[in-house]
């Protein structure tokens, strides 16, 4: 059955299905896995699902973008620079998983197959719109990043002999390394990172939770030991309607 | 350490289960109804489905508002005026002042103000009949040195009815209109959703400082235009939803006024996450019949007896939250708290029952403050 799920798949191009092997993916289908490896465009198409999810996953962010003031069109172009670094953030990790595999493990296996794999194993993610909900999106947001672990490692599983459990090891050394990469050697490339996304965004964004609460108290103490509004003001400020605190 | 163990492990096993009941991809089971071939059946369901997507979308929508308004990508920042009532009141300084209505009667300077935010069923100034008759007796009952505010809408940062100024306003005063020719009419459940998601973004850990920081913003101008003078504690009398926004705005107007602030919570559904900490009393009046109020108590973990380092619970031992049981009494409607027709087994309607208990507490509150000033 397997086989014949294969054969029904190899010739036909990744995009002219992509919907069936974004839910194959989701499903956490092996057999989906498997195909992707021999169909044209499936490359592009694991980047795609991978800037689409970069996308989606930005937006659990956007409160840090409005907190700072961000004007609409460099909130939009802020989304997709952030977008835009998941996808290199997943190609790092795509290597690290590539290397830990060659070392330890599966021996060779194509570089090419792991970037594809991976990437169609972030199509939970691609639901991280659900993430704007108010009270419940941050549970949704650990549901989709377990949801996401799980493909992956699925995904390692049914494209090489490793079982689920090697496969997760993989999966976890491969993210571990990242982390250490990133808090060391990698440093400078999280600084150019971050003066990007300033420069996008137009100012130094102010990214620190303690800060970001800071700001809404500014000019708050003022406000309430300033004098009353007379009757004329308050009709004035009704005209001009210009009360934004901090304007 | 262990708590937030346990915690951890509750979102793990609660993310594990949403994932193998979704991952099989539910085709089978989203489509069970096909087995029955009933054409009825079908239209329903997909009623049923096209009504859960405009819910999914209004709820992702909820929080821009807010944001937006803290952005200021709407220009106007914080609207002051209402003109869906407040208009032909601007003349009269303290409109909603009980000492203004008393003809005659000099000025006094205000000792506390009082400002009441509505539950999730307000949609402009206009209150409904049961609502506005209760704020008609509480302003009548008040003493004349209490300022009472009650134009705020509470579910908007913007101070922003949903009559007017919006891409939606002509549905929602459709719904108005419609309400007013029959007031059983369901279509005020579009009003409720819709406030209802206002409510979970105050409870919300991101947006909830923005939409909170908004409304304490509107809730000042209003103490601004009533002639507030620093010093003079304030009250927060919020009914339902409008209690998590008065508890959600406590921590901006303490920082902002530096005052007494208390919150009087009637029938009220709050998360316990945040304000809880910088208030200085919380009067928590509730039903026995009141399924929503006890649905508020369960649905927010911060209010579990289990969490016993939350605000809530640390409020609670040192006396802070007070709880007033209202008796047999449900969360809304004729057999709701502010309904001037049912009966108490003592005789007493519930109006005048919950009314009785404000003004004891908003008094009791006033020789308290004043005490203290002596």
């Amino acid at each position: 059955m397997t086989q014949l799920f294969a054969q029904l798949h190899v010739t036909k191009d990744a995009f002219s299905h992509f919907g069936e092997l974004i839910r194959g993916a989701i499903a956490l289908h092996p057999p989906t896995f498997q195909t992707l490896q021999n169909q044209p465009n499936s490359l592009l198409a694991a980047i795609a699902v991978v800037f689409v999810a970069g996308l989606a996953q930005s937006l659990s962010q956007i409160v840090v973008l409005f907190v700072n003031q961000v004007r609409p069109l460099r909130f939009v172009l802020s989304l997709c620079i952030s977008a835009i670094f998941f996808v290199l953030g997943y190609c790092f990790w795509a290597l690290s998983i590539w290397t830990i595999l060659y070392i330890s493990f599966a021996g060779y296996l194509p570089f090419t197959a792991v970037v594809r794999t991976l990437g169609f194993s972030y199509a939970p993610l691609m639901l991280g719109v659900l993430v704007i909900m108010p009270y419940f999106g941050s549970a949704i947001f650990v549901i989709l990043s377990i949801w996401t672990l799980l493909a992956v490692v699925v995904g390692i599983a049914s494209i090489t002999t490793l079982t689920l459990w090697q496969a997760f090891e993989c999966a976890a050394i491969g993210w571990i390394v990242i982390q250490l990469l990133q808090k060391t050697v990698g440093q400078p490339i999280a600084s150019l990172g971050q003066w990007i996304t300033n420069w996008v965004a137009g100012e130094d964004l102010i990214t620190n939770r303690t800060r970001l609460a800071e700001e809404l108290y500014e000019g708050l103490r003022a406000q309430g030991t300033r004098e009353p509004m007379r009757i004329e003001s308050i009709e004035e400020s009704v005209r001009s309607a210009s009360m934004n605190p901090r304007k | 350490m262990r708590n937030r163990l346990i915690k951890l492990s509750a979102v793990i096993l609660l993310a594990v289960g949403a994932i193998v009941l979704l991952s099989p991809m539910n085709e089978r089971w989203l489509n069970w109804y096909l087995a029955f071939n009933s054409k009825l059946l079908k239209v329903v369901i997909d009623l049923a489905r096209v009504s859960l997507i405009a819910l999914l979308i209004a709820g992702l929508l909820s929080p821009f508002e807010a944001l937006g308004w803290w952005a200021g990508w709407y220009g106007d920042g914080i609207e002051t005026h209402i003109p869906c009532k407040f208009p032909d009141q601007l003349n009269a300084p303290a409109s909603g002042d009980s000492s203004a209505k008393q003809p005659g009667s000099q000025r006094v300077s205000p000792k506390r103000y009082v400002v009441y935010l509505d539950g999730i069923s307000q949609s402009c100034a206009d209150y409904p009949a049961r609502v506005q008759n209760f704020l008609d007796t509480l302003a009548a009952a008040l003493p004349a040195d209490m300022v009472f505010i009650q134009d705020i809408m509470a579910y908007s940062a913007l101070n922003r009815p949903l009559t007017i100024q919006r891409p939606f306003a002509r549905v929602w005063r459709l719904i108005n209109r419609v309400e007013n020719w029959n007031p059983k009419s369901p279509l005020d459940i579009f009003i409720n959703l819709r406030n209802t998601f206002q409510v979970a973004v105050s409870t919300d850990n991101r947006y909830g400082p923005v939409f909170n920081r908004g409304t304490a913003q509107v809730i000042l101008n209003s103490l601004r235009q009533r002639g507030y003078q620093p010093g003079v504690p304030v009250t927060l009398l919020g009914y339902s939803g409008g209690a998590q926004v008065a508890l959600g705005a406590v921590t901006y107007l303490k920082y902002a006024l530096d005052v007494p602030i208390e919150v009087i919570s009637l029938a009220g559904v709050v998360s316990g996450n945040n304000g809880v900490s910088e208030i200085d009393r919380l009067y928590h009046l509730r039903g026995d019949r009141d399924l929503l109020a006890k649905v508020g108590a369960v649905m927010f973990p911060k209010r579990w007896p289990l969490a016993t380092w939350s605000h809530w619970n640390l409020a609670r031992l040192v006396g802070r939250v007070r709880f007033i049981s209202l008796g047999p009494v449900s969360h809304n409607g004729p057999t709701g708290p502010i309904d001037p027709v049912s009966q108490l087994p003592n005789g007493l309607t519930h109006l005048n029952q919950t009314l009785g208990i404000v003004v004891d507490i908003l008094t009791s509150a006033r020789s308290t403050s004043n005490a203290a000033k002596a």
